[in-house]
């Protein structure tokens, strides 16, 4: 009974990294079971369990709200949630892709897990995927690369930047502290190194993704 | 299909499949590999581009924007650059059209690939101004993917054949021992009892050619030691009990074939005038000593190149072929000098008389011994122990007469055919008709039937025996194609017919002809004949064979040609001399002999045929010797 527990858990641990890596709607689907909730508190603490109850939370009751509406939520909920701690002290490592779950477990993070985690929770809320993108910019105050996600209302217009430096959503033109210097869509993003690390396999040019995913299966085992 | 070939063609076949897949999977792992790192390298260029790109997207009319496009699409790797704007505007097209040379048309029709294409959003500070769609070219891929193709279908090549070349040696060394044993069992079947010595490492072929080999040395030893008491049998069967001198059934076949055989020389007939006033005086041992002694002062003239024979009784003969009248004169002086002094010793004053008749090639056989008897007859009247030499050749016709009548045979197709010498097999219940033999008649100017052995004699002395062979032939088939025949002929040839290279290439055309099936037409010689020239006869049977005939050999007797030297002429047939097959019952040893015989021709395949068994007391036991033909 124990191993077909741990089976199904395995399964359903893998089905939901699969489902993020092709950026699919993944978190209804998610399911977050109790034993998942409480293998994350016996390996975490009870605030890690909590704060996972509450990202499902959030993404069960904002689905019918308007964009600015979904944006603000999920910046103020990461945010307000996940300490802002960089790689290197947090994991040793100088670039450390964090699952939003792993993220919202360990409640801390750097810019990019920010991003990633707020970028994947508006796209389950059924945000356009057109309006939002992962921007690469340049801190001035801290003088370091930063990441951020912005909005567009339309093509045109100024974006919105969903920051964790200014946990304030504000459009780009109020953000004279960072200079942007690239963005991409998430499909952009993310499809190419899906495919990369799919084809590629085991090799050097492993995704962060990749081994994003690998990491937490052996995590939640 | 030979077994070497049989496994060379599936192992070939086994190894191109593996080859062949091995191929394919390399050819689908290269362009597998090629389309990944195209998509890969076709991302990094459009997102590398981009970023160069996104510092002029605030004037979209920048000609720089163009340059940097062009500085990176005549690289040639691209086919297609198109910049658009937010609004999906072109703004600048770059399209390379051209096709990739050295690349065969069918290679995109059979493996093809999606060109890559990969998409870039270009930002203006904040904003997103444009998007670049980059696709490759995949003429490229299709250059490195045939050249790939081209390397390992080359290396896939060289290493199958090499793989081929090791597999055949692999098999000639595995199989090689597999042709020896066949070589060997060719050779059993041909008579020939070989061993394999060097005796192959492969377990299971190493225990047939050791049971080859134990089977073929069984075989011959027994052969060899069936053959021993066959020498000795027909030796007993030739010689005299009392005298060892050879008997009159030898003296006649020695005769006969001195006489066939063109010798020409001198019969002697001697004969003990009264053995019986002796034999009162002396009594019987008496007798026998004279008569062992008297053998043995024959035996001394075979010095001189004689045959000494004990008849019957008191009957003694020599036959001195190849001797002239002096050299007759000669021994004749010497054996009455001889018989004389062996008179004296026992007292007897008139012992022998000697006639002696001249004979050579014309003479009449069945003319011979009544001449003997006369010039013995005529010795008696000259003095004791005298001989008389009978001068004339016994011969019914001069040679001109002969070689007129054997001429006059040929040109006008004269010879007479018929059918006769029935051999019938009692295997079953009802004898099955087995052998017939075709029998030559010829008869002379007023139709007076002429001996036929001294007839080929003389078409041998004029050398005219081929084309009285190919006459008699003609008229036999023509025969056989009437009659419908179905049961197997004997046609007699001569030693000249068969070892005549004219002959041979004659008689397959004629066989081609005639709708005839040759399996009835068995080529017979007399065994006499054939032991002068084994050779010869061998590649006539061995050529008949070949289009379908038999061969036989007449006459025979083991003391001629040795039973284990038959299966090495490759004949289907033995007809035992008539001798062998007489008075049976009187000589247990002839029963022995042909018990062995029979023994030892099914041991080598061949038939054994018994001709004309008058007596039924003889046909019975032949019958039981289980002889395949029996003529009566």
């Amino acid at each position: 009974m124990l191993m077909l527990q741990h089976y199904r858990r395995t399964l359903h641990v893998l089905f939901v990294f699969i489902c993020i890596a092709i950026s699919l709607p993944i978190i209804a689907d998610l399911n977050i079971t109790e034993t998942l909730l409480a293998k994350i508190e016996s390996k975490y603490n009870h605030f890690a369990r909590q704060r996972v109850e509450d990202w499902q939370q959030l993404i069960n009751t904002s689905r019918d709200l308007p964009d600015l509406e979904k944006l603000e939520v999920v910046n103020t909920f990461f945010n307000s949630n996940v300490l802002f701690i960089n790689d290197l002290a947090l994991w040793g490592k100088e670039d450390y892709w964090a699952t939003p779950l792993e993220f919202l477990s360990i409640g801390a993070g750097d810019c990019e897990d920010y991003s990633i985690a707020k970028y994947f929770t508006l796209k389950e809320l059924g945000m356009d995927e057109n309006k939002i993108r992962i921007t690469y910019v340049k801190a001035i105050n801290l003088g370091q690369a930063h990441m951020v996600l912005t909005y567009f209302e339309t093509k045109r217009s100024i974006p919105l930047v969903l920051d964790n430096l200014d946990t304030d959503i504000k459009p780009a033109n109020e953000r004279t502290d960072l200079v942007p210097v690239y963005s991409f869509n998430g499909e952009g993003l993310w499809m190419a190194k899906v495919r990369s690390s799919k084809r590629v396999g085991n090799s050097s040019r492993l995704s962060l993704w990749e081994e994003l995913k690998q990491r937490m299966e052996k995590d939640l085992e | 299909m030979s077994l070497s070939k049989q496994l060379l063609i599936l192992i070939s076949f086994i190894f191109f499949i593996i080859f062949s897949v091995n191929f394919v999977l390399s050819i689908e792992n290269i362009k597998s590999y090629l389309e990944v790192e195209s998509e890969i390298h076709v991302q990094d260029t459009a997102t590398s581009l981009g970023l160069s790109l996104s510092p002029h997207m605030v004037d979209e009319q920048d000609p720089i924007i163009r340059t940097m496009m062009n500085a990176i699409f005549d690289m040639g790797y691209y086919k297609e650059m198109r910049l658009v704007d937010i609004d999906g505007n072109d703004l600048v097209t770059l399209t390379n059209t051209e096709t990739m040379e050295g690349v065969p048309n069918w290679l995109s029709r059979v493996m093809p690939m999606e060109p890559a294409t990969a998409i870039s959003e270009i930002s203006s500070g904040w904003n997103i101004s444009g998007t670049l769609y980059v696709t490759t070219n995949p003429g490229y891929g299709y250059l490195k993917l045939y050249e790939q193709a081209k390397t390992t279908l080359k290396f896939s090549l060289i290493i199958f054949l090499g793989a081929l070349a090791l597999l055949i040696i692999a098999l000639r060394l595995t199989l090689q021992p597999l042709k020896d044993i066949e070589k060997q069992a060719n050779e059993i079947s041909s008579g020939n009892f070989t061993i394999i010595k060097k005796l192959p490492w492969t377990l299971e072929v190493r225990n047939v050619a050791q049971s080859m080999n134990s089977m073929s040395d069984k075989i011959g030893n027994m052969i060899a030691r069936l053959n021993r008491k066959l020498e000795t049998l027909s030796e007993s069967l030739k010689r005299d009990p009392l005298t060892k001198l050879l008997n009159q059934t030898t003296f006649n076949t020695n005769l006969k074939q001195a006489l066939v055989s063109g010798q020409s020389g001198y019969s002697v007939f001697i004969k003990f005038d009264d053995l019986s006033l002796i034999a009162k005086d002396k009594g019987n041992k008496g007798v026998n000593k004279l008569l062992v002694n008297f053998a043995t002062l024959l035996q001394r003239t075979e010095q001189s190149g004689t045959l000494s024979y004990r008849l019957y009784g008191s009957e003694f003969a020599l036959l001195c072929s190849n001797f002239d009248k002096d050299s007759i004169i000669s021994l004749a002086d010497s054996l009455q000098k001889d018989i004389t002094k062996l008179g004296q010793q026992i007292g007897v004053h008139d012992l022998v008389h000697i006639g002696i008749v001249r004979f050579e090639r014309s003479s009449d056989f069945d003319k011979l011994s009544p001449a003997m008897l006369e010039a013995y007859e005529q010795a008696r009247n000259i003095d004791s122990n005298a001989f008389f030499i009978k001068e004339d050749t016994v011969s019914s016709m001069s040679d001109l007469d002969w070689k007129s009548v054997i001429n006059n045979t040929i040109n006008n197709n004269m010879p007479e055919i018929t059918l006769t010498s029935e051999a019938y097999n009692y295997a079953s219940d009802e004898p099955v008709k087995v052998m017939q033999e075709a029998f030559t008649v010829v008869k002379d100017d007023v139709g007076n039937t002429l001996s036929i052995g001294t007839f080929f004699s003389m078409a041998q002395e004029f050398g005219l025996e081929e084309e009285l062979d190919k006459c008699i032939i003609t008229k036999i088939i023509t025969l056989m194609e009437k009659a419908k025949q179905s049961v197997p002929v004997t046609i007699n040839l001569s030693m000249t017919s068969v070892s005549s290279a004219s002959f041979a290439s004659w008689l397959q055309e004629k066989m081609a002809q005639s709708p005839l099936k040759t399996e009835l037409l068995t080529f017979s010689v007399t065994a006499y004949s054939v032991q002068k020239d084994l050779v010869s006869f061998t590649n006539f049977s061995t050529f008949v064979k070949s289009l379908g005939a038999r061969t036989l050999l007449k006459r025979y007797s083991s003391d001629i040609i040795a039973i284990d030297l038959l299966k090495g002429l490759n004949i289907d047939y033995i007809r035992l001399a008539r001798d062998l097959t007489h008075d049976i019952e009187g000589n247990s040893t002839k029963s022995d002999l042909l018990h062995i015989m029979q023994e030892v021709a099914q041991l080598l395949d061949i038939k054994v045929i018994a001709e004309n068994v008058t007596e039924d007391s003889d046909f019975e036991l032949v019958k039981n010797a289980g002889l395949y033909g029996i003529g009566r």
